[in-house]
């Protein structure tokens, strides 16, 4: 048979390589000042750009979409073009790919650090982005189909499924969750409201996890572990199995971010099933992972690249298990909105996407370069002090979890609350939050020590060239050809391959969104329920801004000791003008939603003072101080399409309300500057705090309107 | 585990082999037990068990049949407050709702009521309100409602005046209450608490009874889930006997009438 020869491009792999590197510490970085800033609010610097609640989601997003996202990439344009025997499909478009995916990560850190955020967590960028986003991520799939097409291997390697399977999904959970109607360039509302924006989200949020951090990562593993290995695959039939079983499931389990919350039982219930039934799936990959390492254990200990896999597949079973626990709502009831959570995203994240990645860049340094490791030493370091770093990071967010939660329930035997002022909860916390530091503090070290000789390695070598190979070209099917198994016919199939996929994916997310938009009874309307009032909308806006919902939830859950604190339990209905929602995932302060009722409502000279230095009020308080708010004006020059906006959204805002809005908006501002003048506070109704009063005080009114007043 | 045959199958991906193994049966059983744990926990939560509104409504004791069938209104749990027309069948679901008579149910509301809320009830009901103040206190509340014993303006209250009722009265001052009205009692966000002015009242009952209930609608939070009666009962002596007549570093404005008791 006549070869063919072709050449595989290494220079792509390269270019992802250094970003995924360079990235990866930024990532570290901003978490670890993030981490700083619990313990310690001198580390949010008084400067809006760098409090915690816009650092946060620059945090999230470095980790998950610039290092992953480049660390995927760069294992995938490496085990792609090997794994099909072809060279990428176009080399202009796996450089569009390369510049636009770290052209937008740019803009995010840009962007996230100046208030400009959807609100939604992992999806916080603004329209114009998402728009980049989708279409970057296109020409990865279509340089990915076009490589699969014309490839010289006639079937699919399970590895080339979990790629397909990532790129289909994360197209579907990025686009669905991203309709927004644009008010500005860097501004603009969800289409969806309340619960609905809620379910759509952790929808997203939930397979952003499982499509972006699992899917691609076990598609890795199954190129980079038999291969650093040199072991045989365990079980092709686990492969098959635990992929489709994985990614039919996992699209299910999204509520159970909503345990205990106002989004309907039904829905609650699917999210806790489905989570339990993917403890199998997911150890499927685990298994096929470890029990590949039988009769390599020996190397296990000297070889570092293995340790970082073989700890990765183990934190990756470890947080599979740990996932479906936390989705049992008697365990939920306990670590949801507390810092086990944290720990337990980053048990995935320091562990199996990071432990992972650092195994493929130590395997692939060599073979970029054509030369060995600098130094195995320092690899092996790097794993000890990467792997303690984890421990030292999510023991003590374990304790810190549990120990909250169980302080937030406390009654005396006369049925009051022991720590009725949440902070004495938090301040317990504060040794932990300097444990945790530490520990990231021993990740970050072992990563600059990794980029050292990663450096030494790159200059010591000479880059590869691209690499020349030969292969038979691909021989058309025949009908009748024998296959060891049923699954080889669809392997040969990659369009209805992906078909197929996008079929599995699709229906969890139908079955749960169909009833939850059409069927009316599931969110029951509050006739007192009234949209916000222009000043109360912009107030939200600077809430949004500023991140607040990154600390404080608006999602009082039904269990005694949460309405002893907060008041009645959060009902659906009080959701429905939230575009977006902002039920926030964790209470490093105290839930918010009922702030402008009942005991918990404060005079706006309060939150006036609390804004510039919350010690001031509270005393020992972690929050960061916000005394621009007190300085910046407002121009308000989005108000009248903000208004028209929400009202295409659904909001009643009667027609022509637009003309009408800012003197609205003026004579409100008037009352809270003339309240606070009677307290000896002088300011301005355009000033920035004015709005942001006027919001905390309307929270909670929806239901008790008259204290409102 | 599962017998592992380890028979390689023929083929090869960029040199990675795969092994032709059965699945581990622990792994199999384990998926079974997973999705019968699934199918038993949708009728178990959803038909013989408790979903999340009534399992709040049995955690707080206002449970009953088909509690989660209730409308938005009647699963509020707040008393009556004066507000909502009352009718014959809005008494009848309070009184099923609350599980106690509506009589009873508006002197809890009393107890509970800021001084504007009190003036209109005690418009509506004036029979109620009299057996309310001549001590016809409510019954303590189902279960886990009741909260601290609730002191209503009346009879004389005594300043205590020892030092270790003070010293914990200046504590919760301290670390609770000069927020909004300063260390030294000067008054910023709430009003001054050294002059012996009083917008409700400068009697010990009358101070105790507003730290109690609060005036939510300036901001003074009702504390009487925060503190103890024996905790409210110092921090008000230590008003009186410490606080008023200093001289605090600025003092706001006097507000309210002059107390000569």
């Amino acid at each position: 048979m006549e070869m063919e020869k072709f050449q595989y491009d290494n220079k792509i792999v390269r270019m992802f390589f250094w970003a995924t590197v360079v990235w990866g510490v930024t990532a570290f970085l901003v978490g670890l000042t993030i981490a700083l800033q619990l313990p310690a609010p001198v580390f949010n610097f008084g400067t809006s750009w760098l409090t915690f609640g816009r650092l946060r989601p620059l945090h999230t997003n470095a980790a998950i979409f610039a290092f992953v996202g480049n660390g995927i990439f760069m294992g995938y344009y490496y085990s792609a073009q090997r794994l099909l025997k072809a060279r990428n499909f176009s080399d202009t478009l796996s450089k569009i790919h390369f510049w636009g995916w770290n052209a937008i990560i740019v803009s995010a850190a840009l962007t996230l650090p100046a208030g400009i955020t959807t609100a939604k967590e992992y999806a916080e960028l603004e329209w114009p982005i998402d728009i980049a986003i989708a279409l970057v991520w296109v020409v990865w799939g279509v340089n990915m189909m076009g490589t699969i097409l014309k490839r010289r291997e006639k079937h699919l390697y399970v590895a080339i499924w979990f790629y397909i399977a990532t790129f289909v999904t994360v197209a579907m959970l990025h686009i669905v969750n991203s309709f927004e109607v644009p008010v500005s360039f860097w501004k603009s509302y969800s289409l969806y409201a309340g619960v609905q924006d809620a379910l759509v989200q952790w929808w997203y949020g939930h397979n952003a996890v499982a499509f972006f951090l699992t899917t691609p990562y076990l598609g890795l593993m199954y190129y980079y572990l038999p291969k650093a290995a040199q072991r045989p695959v365990y079980s092709y039939r686990l492969s098959v199995i635990h992929f489709w079983s994985l990614i039919f499931l996992y699209i299910w389990a999204g509520p159970h971010h909503l345990l205990y919350s106002s989004t309907p039982d039904w829905a609650q219930t699917l999210g806790t099933v489905f989570s339990i039934m993917l403890i199998a799936p997911s150890w499927g990959g685990m298994l096929n992972g470890l029990l590949t390492l039988r009769g390599a254990w020996d190397r296990v200990r000297q070889d570092p690249i293995l340790k970082f896999m073989v700890v990765a597949v183990s934190a990756y079973g470890m947080s599979t298990f740990e996932g479906p626990m936390m989705s049992l709502k008697n365990y939920n009831a306990i670590t949801h909105f507390t810092d086990y959570t944290i720990a337990h995203v980053h048990v995935g994240a320091l562990g199996w996407n990071g432990l992972l990645t650092f195994g493929m860049l130590y395997w692939l340094a060599p073979r970029l370069w054509n030369t060995k490791l600098y130094s195995v030493k320092l690899a092996n370091i790097h794993f000890w002090l990467a792997t303690l770093g984890i421990i030292f990071y999510v023991i003590p967010m374990y304790w810190t979890g549990i120990t909250q939660a169980l302080l937030w329930k406390q009654f005396t035997p006369e049925g009051m609350l022991v720590y009725p002022n949440f902070l004495e909860t938090v301040l317990q916390l504060v040794p932990m939050y300097w444990t945790r530091a530490f520990g990231g503090t021993l990740y970050l070290t072992g990563a600059l020590i990794m980029v050292y000789n990663l450096i030494k390695t790159a200059k010591a070598g000479e880059p590869t060239p691209d690499e020349e190979v030969e292969a038979a070209p691909l021989q058309p099917s025949t009908p009748d050809e024998k296959e060891d198994h049923k699954h080889r016919w669809l392997e040969k199939r990659p369009v209805l391959f992906l078909a197929a996929t996008l079929l599995a994916v699709a229906i969890g997310g139908i079955a749960e969104f169909v009833p939850m938009f059409v069927v009316k009874s599931n969110i029951a309307t509050i006739s007192t329920v009234t949209p916000y009032s222009p000043l109360e909308l912009e107030g939200r806006d600077i809430y949004i801004k500023e991140g607040c919902f990154n600390c404080h939830s608006q999602m009082i859950r039904p269990f005694r000791s949460e309405t002893e604190r907060y008041g009645e339990y959060s009902k659906a209905g009080e959701y429905v003008y939230d575009h977006p929602f902002l039920w926030g995932s964790k209470r490093t302060g105290p839930d918010l939603h009922r702030e402008g009722v009942g005991k918990l409502r404060k005079p706006d000279a309060w939150h006036y003072n609390h804004m510039e230095n919350p010690r001031s009020m509270s005393p020992g308080s972690i929050m960061p101080v916000y005394p621009w708010l007190l300085e910046n004006t407002n121009d308000y020059k989005h108000l009248e399409k903000k208004i028209s906006v929400m009202r295409t959204l659904g909001v009643p805002y009667p027609e022509g309300y637009e003309a009408q809005a800012l003197d609205d908006l003026k004579q409100q501002a008037d009352e809270i500057v003339q309240n606070l003048k009677a307290s000896g506070i002088n300011t301005s109704w355009d000033k920035e705090i004015v709005a942001l009063i006027a919001y905390l005080q309307k929270l909670g009114t929806g239901l008790d309107p008259k204290q409102g007043d | 585990m599962g017998k592992a045959s380890n028979k390689l199958i023929e083929h090869d991906f960029d040199g990675i082999q795969e092994y032709d193994n059965d699945l581990p049966g622990w792994w199999k059983a384990l998926f079974l037990i997973t999705v019968i744990f699934s199918i038993i926990y949708v009728p178990y939560y959803h038909l013989a068990g408790d979903l999340q509104e009534d399992e709040y409504a049995k955690e707080t004791g206002t449970y009953e049949e088909h509690s989660s069938e209730r409308s938005a209104f009647t699963s509020y749990s707040s008393p009556y407050s004066g507000e909502v027309e009352l009718t014959p069948a809005l008494i009848d679901e309070l009184e099923q709702v609350l599980d106690a008579p509506f009589d009873e149910q508006l002197m809890r509301s009393m107890s509970k009521a800021d001084a504007d809320q009190l003036e209109k009830l005690k418009a509506a009901f004036p029979d109620v309100y009299e057996a309310y103040a001549s001590g016809g206190a409510p019954e303590p509340a189902p279960a886990a409602t009741e909260t601290a014993a609730e002191d209503a303006p009346a009879e004389d209250v005594e300043v205590l005046t020892d030092a270790a009722s003070l010293a914990a009265g200046k504590k919760i001052w301290d670390t609770q209450c000069f927020t909004c009205h300063l260390n030294d009692g000067g008054g910023s966000i709430g009003p001054n608490m050294t002059d012996n002015y009083w917008i409700h009242g400068g009697d010990m009952a009358s101070i105790i009874h507003i730290i109690n209930v609060g005036v939510p609608a300036k901001g003074m939070i009702p504390w009487s889930t925060t503190l103890t009666a024996e905790e409210i009962h110092q921090v008000a002596s230590y008003i009186q006997a410490e606080l008023v007549g200093s001289t605090p570093a600025v003092a706001k404005d006097p507000q309210g009438e002059l107390y000569d008791g």
